[in-house]
């Protein structure tokens, strides 16, 4: 009876041990089975992924380029007129992205909403103003026909620029002429170069739109001028002001040529009568849908003219 | 009384022996699919490993597309156009190029990146037709043709925009007239898009 026990125990332990062996060589199977399943399904996703990304990236570029495509054309198209001239751009380009994606059994839509669309106000005054928003004209308490008053402009949002270098030069009576000389812009009256008569008080303007005033070249729709971002303008030997401003050119006085919004119609000579008003897309709203078997993706963002995205 | 004692151990004993033997079977039918699956991960074999090497080139495709878009090398490829002589400029006597890369930067990326690598590929431009108003076409055209790809080829694809001013390979500004793929922006600043597929093979 004892020797029958000791023959079974040892048969038990070998189908033990032959059990666990299977046990182990099963889940060994298992495991590479699911590892390589998971490796294969990552890798088809990722493949998709890349498609949302370039997808993504293609069409923030070209909202982009559609808002500089509307700012720079028709400088006298209304805000409605830039509104129609983005979304007409960017229609096509959504509806040719969705035929191309269709193919790939991949649905792609696009909607967008131009923010921002802005009056560029080129025939309006606008006041400087204070620290607290009120009006504040004054370039001096006391006007003295013997001082030099050099205005500086400093683009706060692009620190060590120099756009603007203004200097008034106090004449009798109510008249004051000014030089303004800036890498960017030079202007004149037509008679004396930089140099033009305001009436006082001063109202210096920055003119917008795209082309050449007498010659040379500027881009007055450039992103600091369109995105009304902060200046600081400073004053030798008169006050301080600082703020938010349009700066523009009196029209009465300054001729342009070239392709800028006074240079529309018979005249290339802005009168004060002319309307200058230009529309510009600040930005756009982009909404991104993707869909197809593995990925459903949207998306929405706010895209610049520079193309940043936020 | 003995005898009986004895029947039960011997059927007890066959039963362990059976138990052992279906063990033992089972044991060697698992370790043989793990074997049988492990040899398919070879590099030599097809469906996996083929896998690994279109994925490798997929990615490569899609890498050198990305970079030329980036840096504007694809976009200058696409519009390297001659309007006098209708055809792609540097093709010879092809409207498209034939067994060479193309000139210029991105046919230079092509060349270092696949050129030694017992690699072909083609590139063809598809665009949305022009047609009246909400057209759902979309056309070909043959950029470069290295011959018939096979079973294993894959293809990588990139968007390229084209713009109403932009200029083609021999200083004219495109239309569609004197360029292959369709103005469908009519004045409205966008050209056309153009999907870039680069569909790559080992030879």
């Amino acid at each position: 009876m004892a020797e029958v026990s000791r023959d079974d125990r040892a048969q038990m332990i070998i189908i033990g041990g032959l059990i666990i062996a299977l046990g182990l060589v099963a889940v060994a199977t298992i495991l590479n089975g699911l590892i390589f399943s998971q490796n294969l399904a990552s890798r088809g996703n990722q493949l998709n992924d890349d498609m949302v990304v370039e997808i993504k990236e293609v069409t923030t570029n070209e909202s982009a380029e559609a808002i500089r495509y509307t700012n720079k054309h028709d400088p006298d198209k209304t805000p409605g007129d830039a509104e129609d001239m983005y979304d007409a751009y960017f229609v096509n380009y959504s509806i040719a992205v969705q035929n191309l994606t269709a193919t790939r059994q991949v649905h792609t839509s696009f909607d967008r909403s131009p923010n921002g669309v802005w009056e560029v106000a080129q025939n309006q005054s606008l006041d400087f103003t204070d620290a607290s928003g009120s009006a504040d004209w004054g370039l001096t308490t006391a006007q003295d026909a013997d001082t030099v008053y050099r205005m500086n402009f400093t683009d706060v949002s692009h620190p060590g620029s120099s756009n603007f270098t203004v200097t008034v030069d106090p004449l009798t009576g109510n008249d004051w002429e000014m030089n303004l000389t800036s890498s960017e812009v030079v202007v004149t009256d037509g008679t004396t170069t930089n140099e033009f008569s305001v009436s006082y008080p001063i109202t210096v303007e920055v003119m917008n739109g795209s082309g050449s005033i007498n010659g040379s070249s500027f881009d007055l729709l450039s992103d600091h001028i369109r995105n009304q971002e902060d200046y600081q303008i400073s004053f030798e030997g008169g006050d301080q002001v600082q703020g938010k401003y349009f700066v523009r050119f009196d029209p009465n006085t300054v001729s342009i040529a070239g392709s800028g919004p006074c240079s529309t119609g018979a005249s290339s000579t802005c009168a004060s009568s002319s309307g200058r008003i230009a529309g510009v897309v600040h930005n756009a709203s982009i909404d991104v849908n993707y869909f197809d078997a593995k990925v459903n993706y949207t998306e929405s963002f706010d895209v610049t003219e520079g193309g940043d995205v936020r | 009384m003995q005898v009986e004692v004895d029947t039960d151990q011997k059927k007890i004993r066959a039963q362990m022996h059976t138990l052992e033997g279906v063990a033992a079977a089972l044991l060697v039918i698992v370790a043989s699919f793990y074997a049988t699956q492990s040899i398919t991960i070879t590099p030599t074999s097809s469906s996996t490993a083929s896998k690994e090497a279109e994925s490798q080139i997929r990615q490569t495709a899609e890498d050198v597309l990305a970079q030329a878009w980036a840096n504007g090398d694809l976009k200058d490829a696409v519009l390297n156009w001659s309007t006098t002589q209708n055809q792609f400029r540097g093709t010879g006597a092809s409207v498209y190029y034939r067994g060479k890369a193309p000139p210029g930067d991105f046919g230079d990326s092509l060349k270092s990146l696949f050129g030694d690598e017992g690699v072909a590929y083609n590139i063809d431009l598809r665009y949305k037709q022009s047609e009246s108003g909400n057209a759902t076409g979309t056309a070909t055209q043959i950029y470069l043709d290295n011959g018939e790809p096979t079973d294993n080829a894959v293809t990588a694809r990139q968007f390229v925009v084209l713009h109403e001013d932009d200029v083609l390979g021999d200083g004219t500004v495109v239309n569609g007239s004197n360029y292959p793929v369709d103005n469908i922006g009519r004045n409205k600043g966008l050209y056309n898009v153009v999907e870039v597929r680069l569909t790559v093979w080992r030879k």
